[in-house]
């Protein structure tokens, strides 16, 4: 179940400022790639069909309506594999008729594109079977973006099966602070205008006892336990630093808004190896409020976290 | 508590026997402001099946109060949506206890709830913290696992 990266390629979350608050931290993605394949990509590829396999009715929700966005979807994706990494992907397309291999699973399906009959799943089930990525379908309508599709194996502790359906405020509702300032607003009018061919992307993170990819809501009994076996001894290794690189795509035919998710892991003795991170997540996390501790779940050992930060920095 | 919307060209009142105090004062008001009102109070389910067509023959700027048990607003509610009154055109006090479901995280069972903030899930024994993230699309709230 380890899926940790090399410190080289981990995608550092913070900005140059000492201090973290919820924000858009949003910016342009250059180059326009939705997705990125890893050195975990087989390990994570099993990880997520297991899942699929298993519970379904958790990693996998759409309305009907969303058919044409999940199509623009499969398009967007099994195109990218193929332009960005043609040594893993190929892709055949003539007219409608479409064949993709995975030359890294052995897998190669022949498809009418548009045609769901030609799928033995939707197409958005099918394109999120070959990615890293979770993948987030938002549908615009009534000046407002709702989460009617997603194929979502690693959720940071949330439920896709309870938020489907929901408004963007919906969805947000239960993390504190997040409404202040009408953040939540300035947010929802943002991505609202994104204009298909520029994307955007940004990065989230927290902290978790544990390297699970799939904290789902619905196995938090499971793992939430492990909060309570952080320890000074243990510390450096069991505590992660999860990171998601969060990416918005606009769907021009459809108007939706993919949204895809790649998260990563990386213990904490490994991150702070590079001496300015360690340097500005001790200073991040002290001054960290109390409420977005508590939503992103670390307070339960952030004191054990802050004092093997300082032991390093007195190292170094 | 219910408040009075000025500047509506017609109010709706519906209530059950229980709801009917509740609107009492708004009627009142009403009356001295010369608004048009409709009034009716329903003694029995079967009394309320021609408000489907009621409501669908009103006009703009009509507005909905709505005043009684919880599955009577629900029922009539959902009858006004259906004849598009949204949210905007309407308010409603519930009277007596409000039972809300409550999905639990773990299992994706459906709990009956009024106002506990704790309850032990009846389908798989987690306990349950009862929060207000709500689904339209569930008509239940969400109960959360929380680490002891």
């Amino acid at each position: 179940m380890v899926s940790v990266e090399d410190i080289g390629s981990f995608p550092y979350p913070f900005g140059e400022h000492d201090v973290y608050r919820y924000s858009n931290n949003a910016i342009p993605l250059n180059p326009p790639i939705a997705i990125e394949v890893t050195e975990s990509y087989i390990e994570e590829m099993n990880m997520k069909r297991e899942l699929l396999k298993k519970h379904h009715e958790r990693c996998y929700h759409s309305e009907s309506h969303t058919m044409d966005a999940q199509w623009e979807t499969l398009d967007l994706i099994l195109h990218q594999l193929a332009e960005y990494y043609p040594e893993n992907f190929k892709l055949i397309t003539n007219d409608d008729h479409w064949i993709f291999t995975n030359l890294q699973t052995g897998e190669k399906q022949s498809f009418t594109f548009g045609d769901h009959e030609t799928l033995d799943m939707e197409p958005l089930d099918f394109a999120g079977r070959h990615v890293q990525e979770d993948l987030i379908l938002m549908m615009q309508r009534d000046g407002d973006l709702f989460l009617d599709a997603a194929q979502l194996c690693f959720p940071a502790n949330w439920s896709l099966f309870f938020d489907a359906g929901m408004s963007f405020k919906e969805i947000h509702k239960p993390i504190p602070g997040f409404q202040s300032e009408s953040l939540d607003d300035r947010i929802l009018q943002f991505l609202m205008r994104i204009e298909a061919g520029n994307p955007w992307w940004r990065k989230n993170w927290s902290l978790m006892a544990g390297n699970r990819l799939d904290t789902s809501l619905e196995t938090f009994a499971e793992w939430g336990q492990a909060r309570k076996k952080v320890t000074n001894e243990n510390v450096g290794e069991f505590v992660h630093l999860r990171v998601e690189v969060q990416k918005l795509f606009r769907l021009p035919k459809s108007n939706g808004i993919l949204f895809t998710i790649h998260s990563h892991m990386i213990p904490l003795e490994k991150f702070i190896q590079h001496t300015p991170w360690l340097e500005q997540f001790s200073a991040i996390l002290h001054e960290l409020p109390e409420f977005i501790a508590d939503y992103k779940g670390i307070s339960m050992y952030c004191e054990v976290v802050l004092e093997y930060l300082e032991k390093e920095l007195e190292k170094r | 508590m219910f408040s009075y919307m000025e500047g509506k060209r017609k109010f709706l009142f519906c209530m059950d026997s229980e709801g009917v105090r509740n609107l009492n004062f708004l009627v009142c008001q009403a009356l001295n402001e010369n608004v048009l009102f409709d009034f009716h109070i329903f003694q029995e389910e079967s009394e309320e099946s021609f408000v489907n067509n009621w409501f669908s023959k009103q006009k703009m700027g009509a507005y909905l109060y709505i005043s009684g048990k919880e599955d009577f607003v629900k029922r009539i509610k959902d009858k006004a949506i259906m004849a598009g009154f949204t949210e905007h055109d309407m308010q409603s006090l519930i009277n007596g206890p409000v039972n809300k479901k409550l999905i639990c995280c773990t299992c994706h069972g459906v709990n009956e709830v009024s106002d506990q903030t704790h309850v032990v899930c009846v389908h798989c024994g987690q306990e349950l913290e009862v929060s207000d993230h709500y689904s339209r699309r569930l008509d239940a709230y969400l109960g959360y696992v929380t680490i002891k």
